[in-house]
């Protein structure tokens, strides 16, 4: 202990010389010789040094970066959040006053209604026929998407659409070509809650075998694997015989 | 060192060089002869593809074999992805003119669009009268004539693809657009590369430059008729410009060090290069008249494959200042840059959509290396192929289709694909690799 005691006080009287040396009032050869040795040792010291510096850096740097995006896509989110709330709040607020005659407004409203709150054990649920008017005017929107690709007029027209003739047959059709159109554009969140409408409250309409298959597309699209994996394979459980189920396995295979 | 990839991409070359370590290629394929011609295999159709009847042009007059005109169409709508040919089998009638359509035919066969026409020969020069018609509506959407000489029968079959296209989507067509690539084989024993030009469907390739070393790189001039390149054929690595027409090339960057990653601008008078004449790899604007050097970037960390916003103001450059390679862009040339992906630890080889809308780039996710693309003003990232090794993305002047490099079978290909993510094809080499495609600018 001791002896390592004095090696440690000798190093560092050594290095005390050495330090003093770097300010020299004379000096012979074998003194520079030893200055050289130690700024030689210095440099390489100073080169690690610097190195380890630099791979922090920009470490840091990249966390950073990283926390920034991350910040700045929390504001962005909470803010869209605060919008569909307070839209959605406005919508209630508007229903609240305006008085329950409303309902004389479309026929359909009084059905549904009595659907919800009888809840007997849903089977088979019937939806509306549609009218030739909404047949009609569901036509112009197919129109605009197939033919114009006016997509965003699309969207606007198909928004007005489900609050015009809601619980239809043709309300689930429109659903879905929300979702269509919102994947081209592609705005894949929008797409995403289109085509989770219909997969989970109308799973017994036609359509819901192939808005699962597309939710599975939209996982996909967003580099969600395992989800995308996972509708498939509802599709393939719950719709085996349909079309869908058939491009599930085939993506089911793929992967 | 494994080589898993014969083309590696510039971003792994340039880490590589810079560490000191040699570019070491390796060589699979046995010394063949080789046919420069690429094979197209259409791999993955999309259910939602528009029906679209190219009936069997009529034809008089003496007209090459092989090369037949309403064949080429087809192929070339189908490879879109967007259309879906209706087989001529199935047709019930072979009109080559407005008088002959009956609609009613076509709409039962659930046709939306119908093209005919007819070929002749005059002389040296071959004429095409082509009617374009929307079968719902019964409307005639286009109707016009195309001459060429005897020899160009593609150029004039995909002229009319390109019109078609551009009736029924809005979109130009990219059909008599060319691609660039690089291909690799074994010639007696030694590696040859060879940098080649074909057209967007793998034929016609023409080889404009050989050479036992590596040839990386090609960018197109914003005019189409020049290439710039970098090439090995002097022992180190140098920037070339190429004259298409006449074959005149000139050296126009050979600093010590590396001189990669060529990029052209949008007005065409510079190029982006990746220099380490300083010491470390950092982005340079190259004025291809004076030669003059600016500086773009300044970091000691590295700066390589610089890429020209299409506002030719901005460009996007991968770094590997905050840890790996990331992608950043200057919205201007002194601007700060910003990171623009975070999706993974590894995002490179930038690419702008011609719209400026996207960045494309390659994307390593669980070990695996995808082509992704980031929507730059909402940060949407989406990962468009499903391969494992894939790199060298370069984009359609329509903004429509992708071409990259993949590995299949062991064997370096090229793959097309919509950049919806949804139709793709394959463009092997006949033998040996291919890699480093450019899709060329529409040309006049």
């Amino acid at each position: 202990m001791r002896k390592l005691l004095v090696a440690a006080v000798a190093l560092a009287v050594s290095a005390g010389a050495l330090a003093q040396s770097s300010t020299p009032a004379f000096q012979n050869n074998q003194s520079e010789a030893r200055l050289l040795a130690a700024n030689n040792q210095g440099n390489a010291e100073l080169f690690f040094m610097i190195e380890r510096l630099q791979e922090e850096v920009r470490n840091l740097r990249g966390e950073l970066e990283e926390q920034r995006h991350q910040l700045n896509q929390l504001t962005r989110q909470s803010r869209e959040r605060y919008i569909d709330l307070d839209q959605r709040i406005m919508e209630l607020a508007e229903r609240e006053s305006t008085p329950r005659a409303g309902s004389g407004g479309s026929g359909s409203g009084t059905g549904e209604r009595s659907q919800s709150t009888g809840n007997a054990t849903t089977v088979a649920k019937e939806y509306r026929e549609p009218s030739a008017e909404e047949r009609q005017a569901y036509q112009r929107i197919q129109k605009l998407i197939q033919e114009q690709k006016a997509y965003d007029e699309a969207i606007g027209e198909l928004y007005d659409f489900i609050a015009e003739y809601p619980e239809g047959d043709l309300t689930v059709n429109a659903y879905y070509w929300l979702g269509e159109v919102y994947l081209v554009k592609p705005q894949l969140e929008q797409a995403k809650q289109a085509f989770t409408i219909i997969a989970t409250r109308y799973q017994d309409h036609r359509k819901a075998p192939d808005a699962m298959y597309k939710l599975g597309v939209v996982h996909d699209r967003m580099g969600e694997r395992d989800q995308a994996q996972r509708y498939m394979k509802q599709v393939v459980d719950q719709y085996g015989t349909s079309q869908a189920a058939g491009l599930a396995k085939k993506y089911l295979e793929a992967s | 060192m494994t080589v898993t990839s014969r083309f590696r991409t510039t971003w792994t070359s340039t880490a590589a060089a810079l560490v000191g370590a040699a570019l070491l290629i390796m060589m699979a394929a046995a010394p063949q002869q080789v046919r420069a011609e690429l094979t197209i295999q259409v791999t993955k159709g999309v259910g939602s593809a528009i029906p679209v009847a190219v009936v069997p042009f009529a034809k008089s007059g003496d007209l090459p074999a092989g090369d037949d005109v309403s064949t080429i169409i087809r192929n070339d709508l189908e490879m879109t992805g967007e259309f879906n040919p209706l087989d001529p089998e199935r047709m019930l009638s072979l009109p080559s003119s407005s008088d002959d359509v009956f609609f009613r035919d076509w709409r039962l066969l659930g046709q939306r669009y119908l093209l005919v026409g007819r070929v002749e020969r005059e002389g040296d020069q071959v004429r095409a009268r082509y009617e374009l018609f929307d079968i719902n509506s019964e409307r005639r959407l286009l109707g016009e004539t195309a001459n060429t000489s005897v020899d160009n029968i593609r150029t004039l079959a995909h002229h009319i693809s390109d019109k078609v296209y551009e009736a029924l989507t809005g979109e130009p067509g990219v059909f008599s657009t060319r691609l660039a690539y690089v291909t690799l084989d074994a010639h007696e024993g030694k590696p040859r590369y060879r940098l080649q030009i074909s057209d967007v469907d793998g034929r016609r390739a023409r080889v404009r430059l050989e050479s036992d070393e590596p040839i990386l790189s090609p960018t197109w001039s914003p005019d189409g008729r020049r290439l710039a390149y970098v090439s090995f054929e002097s022992g180190k690595p140098q920037i070339f410009t190429h004259e298409l027409a006449t074959g005149e090339r000139s050296v126009v960057a050979s600093y010590p060090g590396l001189n990669s990653a060529p990029d052209w601008s949008p007005d065409g008078r510079s190029l982006l290069v990746t220099l380490s004449r300083s010491g470390n790899a950092e982005i340079y604007k190259l004025d291809l008249a004076s030669r003059a050097l600016t500086r773009l970037t300044d970091h000691w960390a590295i700066d390589t494959e610089g890429e020209w916003h299409p506002n030719g103001k901005g460009l996007a450059f991968t770094s590997d200042r905050s840890g790996g390679p990331q992608i950043y862009i200057k919205d201007t040339e002194d601007a700060a840059p910003r990171r623009v992906t975070f999706g993974s630890r590894y995002n490179a080889r930038p690419r702008f959509s011609p719209d400026g809308r996207y960045i494309y780039y390659v994307h390593q996710r669980d070990g695996a290396f995808h082509i992704a693309r980031t929507e730059l003003a909402s940060g949407d990232e989406q990962v468009l192929t499903r391969s494992r090794l894939d790199e060298s993305p370069s984009v359609a002047p329509n903004g429509r289709m992708l071409i990259y490099a993949t590995e299949q079978d062991g064997n370096s290909v090229l793959r097309v694909i919509s950049t919806n993510g949804d139709a793709a094809y394959t463009l092997p080499a006949a033998r040996g690799d291919v890699g480093d495609p450019a899709w060329s600018p529409i040309l006049r």
